[in-house]
């Protein structure tokens, strides 16, 4: 169980102090950021299997480990600074929006139906453009009633007000 | 010699009587197939083999029993009575002189004349309203004059309605809209571009992002937000809102762990688009692998240079771009790492700090 007190305790002093006070045990530094033994435990767990950890690591190891973790922490670092804030935002969406519609699932029966409509709609039109063969497109269309899925569901939570 | 002569003159009336009506019959017929040029009465609707008025019997002739031409038949919509001989002369003049007498009729028949009737009378004693009659309202509250909608009126029907009241209610209604949509289109009043002109989840919406979305959607066709109705403003703000709410859903939903990954992908994905890799380099590095490869083992297999290609091209983009970033760092390794580090950063969201105070916990 979470200590609800102690968080908003320490909720409330992150709020008084915009510095926060952070103890931490460093492995070592990139350019003054920390690399912490968590951090480094953590690669070592992936890297020897589990066999080593930053304490039983020759000095040699330690060495080669935090070489190893700097371009990570650097590029890290660098694309925070360097990637505009609409960039960050378009790509945080895409990501969320690939891994929700991800885990929604068409069917083909319904991708056939979409497939139809779309077909209908091209004859009414009288639209020269050629539509490809349903096994074509059915990836495609997939996608696309799956993104239409996501984004309905959150537009019928979004509150509008036309002013 | 006078006995013979009345017995025939009785036989011709009793056989010709049968015989004119039989006449007034078929011609009622023809003028039912001819089509009706006056418009007014609905020739379709009388029955020439509907019933008859009762026959009476005066001495040796039957008449058919009329009544006289100054009886009130109806009333107009003023409460003025409507005489028989009105009627006649209506019915004289539609039937071109056939029928004569409204009596003759089936009541039904009778009854479609006398609404005829009201009819003309109705539209010959109209009585229209002035031209400065207050019809409605424009949305600032000015109002619309009678004159106005008969203007419209003219200009839409190219002459042939000239007056409103002439149209039924509900026509009326639709020209007074009209009138109103057209002044609200001359006279709109745009917002500056800094207006809010909607909040999608209490996020401001502008009006200059209303404005360059509608100007691209309709190819530069319409350009002011403030020139949409109601309802296509809705549509466009649903359209604007898409990617607002799925930032922000994606905003909650993303781990900062998650961020982190993502934008160290974006950024090495930007910078792998800048840098260049020619094949002299990637022909340089085959061989370097290969010599190391057969330095360790001179009899070891060593794939094909064109099997390798994009493999190789990545290595030297990495090599690149993290050469690169590696140039003058400055590296500590803390052996010790009993030793605990103050650190006062500005960066740390308390959230942060409340999972570190739970893992160490």
């Amino acid at each position: 169980m979470v200590n609800v007190k102690k968080v908003l305790i320490l909720l409330g002093l992150g709020l008084i102090s915009s510095t926060t006070l952070v103890q931490a045990k460093t492995a070592g530094t990139v350019n003054g950021m920390k690399i912490t033994v968590k951090d480094a435990n953590k690669a070592l767990k992936l890297l020897t299997k589990g066999k080593q950890t930053w304490a039983t690591l020759p000095k040699e190891g330690k060495k080669q480990l935090i070489y190893m973790l700097a371009p990570s922490k650097l590029v890290a670092v660098t694309a925070k600074k360097q990637l505009t804030a609409k960039e960050k935002e378009g790509a945080i969406a895409s990501y969320w929006m690939q891994k929700k519609m991800s885990k929604i699932k068409i069917s083909d029966s319904e991708a056939k139906i979409a497939y139809n409509k779309m077909l209908k709609m091209a004859k009414k039109a009288k639209s020269k453009a050629k539509i490809p063969p349903f096994k074509k497109a059915k990836t495609g269309l997939k996608m696309q009633l799956a993104q239409e899925k996501v984004v309905s569901k959150l537009m019928k939570k979004a509150k509008i007000k036309i002013k | 010699m006078k006995k013979p002569f009345l017995i025939t003159g009785f036989i011709v009336t009793l056989t010709i009587n049968p015989l004119f009506s039989d006449v007034l019959s078929n011609s009622l017929n023809n003028m039912l197939k001819k089509k009706d040029s006056s418009g007014m009465v609905n020739l379709s609707g009388i029955n020439v083999g509907g019933k008859r008025k009762p026959k009476v019997r005066y001495g040796n002739q039957i008449v058919r029993k009329t009544r006289p031409s100054t009886t009130v038949i109806g009333h107009y919509n003023n409460g003025k009575a409507i005489i028989k001989k009105e009627a006649n002369a209506y019915l004289k003049k539609v039937t071109k002189g056939k029928i004569k007498d409204l009596d003759l009729l089936p009541k039904k028949q009778r009854l479609l004349v006398l609404k005829d009737l009201q009819k003309m009378y109705e539209i010959k004693h109209f009585k229209k309203r002035p031209g400065t009659t207050v019809i409605g309202h424009y949305n600032d509250d000015k109002p619309v004059l009678k004159k106005e909608a008969n203007a419209y009126l003219r200009k839409v029907t190219k002459g042939k309605i000239k007056d409103l009241d002439f149209l039924p209610k509900k026509q009326r209604l639709i020209v007074l809209k009209d009138l109103q949509k057209m002044y609200a289109m001359k006279h709109i009043k745009s917002r500056p571009s800094t207006a809010v002109v909607a909040t999608v989840n209490e996020k401001p919406i502008f009006k200059s992002e209303a404005d360059n979305y509608l100007t691209s959607v309709t190819g530069g066709n319409i350009k002011d937000f403030d020139r949409l109705d109601s309802q296509q403003r809705l549509r466009l703000i649903q359209d604007i809102s898409k990617p607002i709410v799925i930032k922000e859903a994606a905003e909650n939903n993303v781990t900062s762990e998650e961020k982190e990954e993502i934008f160290k992908q974006m950024w090495i994905g930007k910078k792998r688009k800048m840098l260049n890799v020619s094949s002299e380099e990637m022909l340089a590095l085959y061989n370097l692998k290969k010599q190391k490869a057969l330095a360790v083992n001179p009899q070891a297999v060593i794939p094909n240079y064109m099997s390798l290609g994009d493999s190789l091209k990545n290595e030297i983009l990495e090599q690149k771009i993290m050469g690169n970033l590696m140039k003058d760092v400055n590296i500590t390794v803390n052996y010790d790492a009993n030793k605990t580090v103050v650190i006062h950063d500005l960066n740390h969201s308390s959230v942060k700090l409340d999972k570190m105070t739970k893992t160490k916990e």
